[in-house]
């Protein structure tokens, strides 16, 4: 593969004639007097170099490199190389940049130790390519370079699968509008034909007229109300469980970088201010456009000159309308953004209220829900405020159409005139229905804006790439023995942050494997590489010697039972969170796991038994009620591979004693990985695996890694010390 | 060997971390317990592990899709960058002022809005 950046022909010539081949060449965003510029980082096949546009900096001969590391910085990054000499500081970069200099470090450093090569993916850029915008999210397409047209049609296409019942609720609206249109001109009649003509007989004709067009109207407008209701609300339905399958298939990553109740708010607030257009806006919106047509080419066949008087404020209100959307527009994302905070606020005050209590400050959390209250109060206000001052003014603006009307209107009819005063009260009652689509405009301004904010927002959720899941080449296996292996994992949870650092292990099927380290260390990490939560950066995860992204995910997944630190129980009966997962189970097979997982007893002095209702995330149970649970659902998956991810940390010396004889009937031929901090639980392990900074440093069993006396050895030490002072204090 | 400020909203020119492999082998009440030569290399060495450009003027601001565009001229140059939420990525900094971090974690520093031009905090009222 070649090297996939450029260097200014300068500098490249001057390189070739002092430096050698160009190897690799990877470009910063930050001169070394830390100013935003550009610098480049060359390795030829005889030096490193670092080269500014015109000439190179400084240049290290690659016999004399020891190492070349990366330095995470408050707000940037520095890449420096430690040579027999002394550290030098190559190049600084903003944290843009800091994943593809992590990357030329390991490139570097593997050239230096005469590796293969494997050249960054240097596609994967922070800015957009067309417009130069800074990119929201790693590798995601530009939403700016995305039309709003696209999003309006994306709107539109949410109404396909309903699209029957729209032509009939487009036909109705159109008949709606031309039964709108009439009564002016069954006035101009009565005006000019039995008033001015003195045909009193066709009064009644005219009249009857009027009252069955009226009927007509207010039956076409009782069928579109049912219908665009009906349709809106199966469509906000539709995109609602749209949006919760989508989450339910995000990667992990997706939900690192945001609130809980900033979700909850797109799923619930944005879908609801989608059908509050769609409801409302959409069928005025059509029904308004269509009489503005209608009534525009009724008007003109009256008297076009008088039209052109009445289409004189126009470009006063495009005007209005264009400089009224700039501001609220904003505003309404703002409302948004405020919502979503809220939400954020009132969850925490409910969930952590125990925790508030204990600290009494329920008048620090009233007064910040307060505050975000008051700020989303005062934004109402605000919108408000510029959606009523932009109403009177349209209003103001239509007033003045009117006024022109009756004045040039009145002088037109005169004696000898073909334009009669019929002509000018017909022209008087269209001119409201005309000017009235526009005023309507501004109100379906209001939830278009709404609307698109919302939809900008769930489109945001349904664009984001879904964890890739299966492939046509995934690879189905009948059953997994449990053999794991990482080879040279590289992993990053944020940009070039490497928490995981080239590990390799492997563990033999049935082997029990205790992985220590101090907290950050990337104990849990692992566990999230092996189920595929993450995908490592590079490097490979095989299970029974077939790479984990070769794996279905969902086979993979039911090989694995995993017993967390807090395990999640759903809103459910106690033998329905035992069997989660699994259909068809009988019974006896879920009392012989709670009999396992030294369960039952406890479960059948609840005065429901079984079928007691555990509540939101399991509430009303104990944190060892719920450990033993989650252990008997585990026994009744039965999986090849287990994973204890700190399973007694939470309780107390006499539940951890039931839940260690739970844990010794699930282990029992089973690859298990275990991670305690009660170092004293991991004693009975065929191995144990230290980790730190994301590396193995130790590996053996308990005696062996004692005698090393390394960092296993000194846990132990202040382990023991912690436990004994423990002791002390609660007198255990 | 790295450097941290402990506190480097509320106390920076205070304490002073000294970091190795995640672990600190010292902690000083600030710069000032230093000779003159030492504290030059600290301060020095501080300067080099925090780039938070301080925002002069703010060109533009945008909110597309939720998403806060800001297009500023720094103390280190132009630059644009994008937020996502700005009641995590703006916080309020002693002074009057702002500290804003934009999506990748790079931070930039408004020392005083009071010091900002009218269009530039117009620029911010936008996206706030």
């Amino acid at each position: 593969m070649d090297c996939p950046i450029s260097i200014p022909e300068k500098v490249k010539k001057c390189i070739l004639t002092q430096a050698g081949a160009i190897v690799y060449v990877q470009h910063s965003d930050l001169t070394n007097d830390r100013e935003f510029g550009v610098e480049y980082l060359v390795l030829t096949d005889k030096k490193l170099i670092v080269a500014g546009k015109n000439e190179i900096i400084c240049r290290y001969d690659l016999e004399d490199i020891l190492e070349v590391f990366t330095d995470e910085l408050v707000g940037s990054g520095r890449i420096s190389v430690k040579t027999k000499t002394g550290v030098f500081h190559l190049v600084y970069y903003s944290n843009h940049l800091v994943e593809l200099f992590t990357k030329a470090a390991r490139l570097i450093n593997d050239y230096l130790k005469s590796h293969p090569l494997v050249f960054p993916d240097n596609t994967v850029d922070s800015f957009c390519k067309k417009c130069g915008s800074p990119l929201p999210e790693r590798s995601c397409n530009c939403p700016r370079c995305v039309p709003r047209i696209k999003i309006l049609k994306r709107i539109v296409s949410l109404t396909f699968p309903y699209r029957k019942s729209l032509i009939l609720l487009l036909f109705v609206t159109a008949a709606g509008v031309i039964l709108q249109a009439l009564p002016p001109y069954l006035t101009r009649g009565i005006v000019d034909d039995v008033i001015g003509n003195g045909n009193k007989d066709r009064l009644i004709y005219y009249t009857g007229a009027m009252i069955a067009t009226g009927i007509l109207f207010l039956l076409t407008r009782l069928i579109n109300i049912r219908l665009s209701s009906w349709i809106s609300s199966r469509i906000v339905s539709d995109l609602r469980s749209r949006l919760h399958g989508v989450l339910q298939h995000l990667k992990l990553s997706f939900f690192n970088r945001r609130e809980p109740g900033e979700l909850v708010g797109r799923i619930m607030h944005d879908t609801e201010e989608l059908q509050h257009f769609l409801v409302d806006g959409l069928p005025f919106l059509i029904i308004n456009s269509l009489t503005f047509i209608i009534v525009g080419a009724i008007m003109i066949s009256l008297n076009w000159k008088l039209t052109l008087a009445v289409i004189l404020p126009l470009p006063l209100l495009i005007f209005g309308t264009s400089w009224f959307w700039k501001k609220l527009h904003p505003l309404f994302l703002r409302e948004g953004t405020i919502i979503g905070h809220l939400h954020s606020i009132l969850s925490e005050s409910i969930f952590g209220l125990r925790a508030v209590k204990a600290c009494s400050r329920e008048n620090h959390r009233i007064g910040l829900f307060n505050n975000i209250n008051e700020e989303l109060a005062s934004t109402r206000i605000k919108t408000q405020l510029i959606t009523g001052s932009f109403n009177e003014t349209i209003f103001w603006i239509m007033s003045l159409g009117v006024s022109l009307v009756w004045f040039f209107g009145a002088r037109m009819n005169g004696a000898g005139s073909s334009f009669s005063l019929g002509d000018l009260m017909a022209f008087v009652g269209y001119i409201w229905l005309f000017y009235g689509p526009l005023q309507w405009f501004s109100v379906v301004l209001n939830w278009m804006t709404h609307a698109f904010s919302g939809a900008e927002r769930i489109f945001e959720v349904l664009d984001t790439i879904p964890e890739n899941k299966n492939n046509d080449k995934c690879i189905s296996l009948n059953k997994i023995r449990g053999k794991i292996e990482f080879r040279n994992i590289h992993f990053s949870y944020e940009r070039g942050k490497e928490v995981i650092r080239g590990l390799y292990f492997n563990i033999t099927p049935g082997e029990i494997i205790g992985l220590v380290g101090r907290s950050g260390a990337g104990k849990s990490t692992i566990i999230n590489l092996l189920i595929r939560f993450f995908e490592p950066d590079s490097g490979s995860i095989l299970v029974d010697g077939i790479p984990v992204d070769k794996m279905k995910i969902e086979q993979l997944r039911s090989n694995i039972g995993i017993v967390m630190q807090e395990p999640f129980l759903f809103n459910g009966t106690i033998a329905e969170n035992i069997a989660y997962g699994m259909e068809n189970v009988s019974f006896d097979r879920i009392l012989q796991a709670a009999r396992a997982a030294y369960a039952h007893e406890f479960i059948v002095n609840k005065p429901d038994g079984y079928d007691t209702m555990v509540g939101e995330g399991g509430e009303r149970l104990s944190g060892g009620e719920k450990q033993r649970i989650a252990i008997a659902r585990a026994i009744l998956h039965d999986p090849p591979i287990l994973i204890l991810d700190e399973a007694t940390s939470s309780v107390d010396a006499s539940t951890e004693q039931h839940i260690q004889n739970a844990i010794s009937n699930l282990i029992k031929g089973r690859t298990t990985i275990a991670i305690a901090h009660r170092l004293s639980t991991l004693r009975n392990a065929d191995r144990l695996m230290v980790l730190s900074e994301g590396k193995i440093a130790e590996t053996g069993t308990h005696d062996e890694l004692i005698e090393l006396d390394g960092i296993y050895a000194e846990m132990v030490r202040s382990y023991n010390s912690v436990n004994a002072l423990q002791s002390v204090v609660w007198g255990g | 060997m790295k450097l941290r400020w402990t506190r480097p909203l509320s106390g920076k020119g205070k304490e002073i971390s000294f970091i190795s492999s995640g672990r600190e082998y010292l902690i000083i009440d600030g710069p000032h317990v230093l000779d003159p030569h030492s504290r030059a290399i600290v301060e020095d060495e501080l300067e080099k592990n925090y780039f938070q450009p301080e925002i002069i003027e703010i060109i533009c601001t945008e909110v597309f899709q939720g998403n806060r565009y800001f297009e500023v001229i720094t103390n280190k140059g132009k630059c644009k960058f994008v937020i996502k939420n700005p009641y995590t990525s703006i916080r309020k900094i002693p002074g009057g002022g702002l500290m804003i971090r934009d999506v990748v974690g790079n931070q930039y520093v408004i020392n005083s809005l009071d010091e900002l031009s009218d269009k530039s905090r117009r620029e911010l009222e936008k996206i706030m």
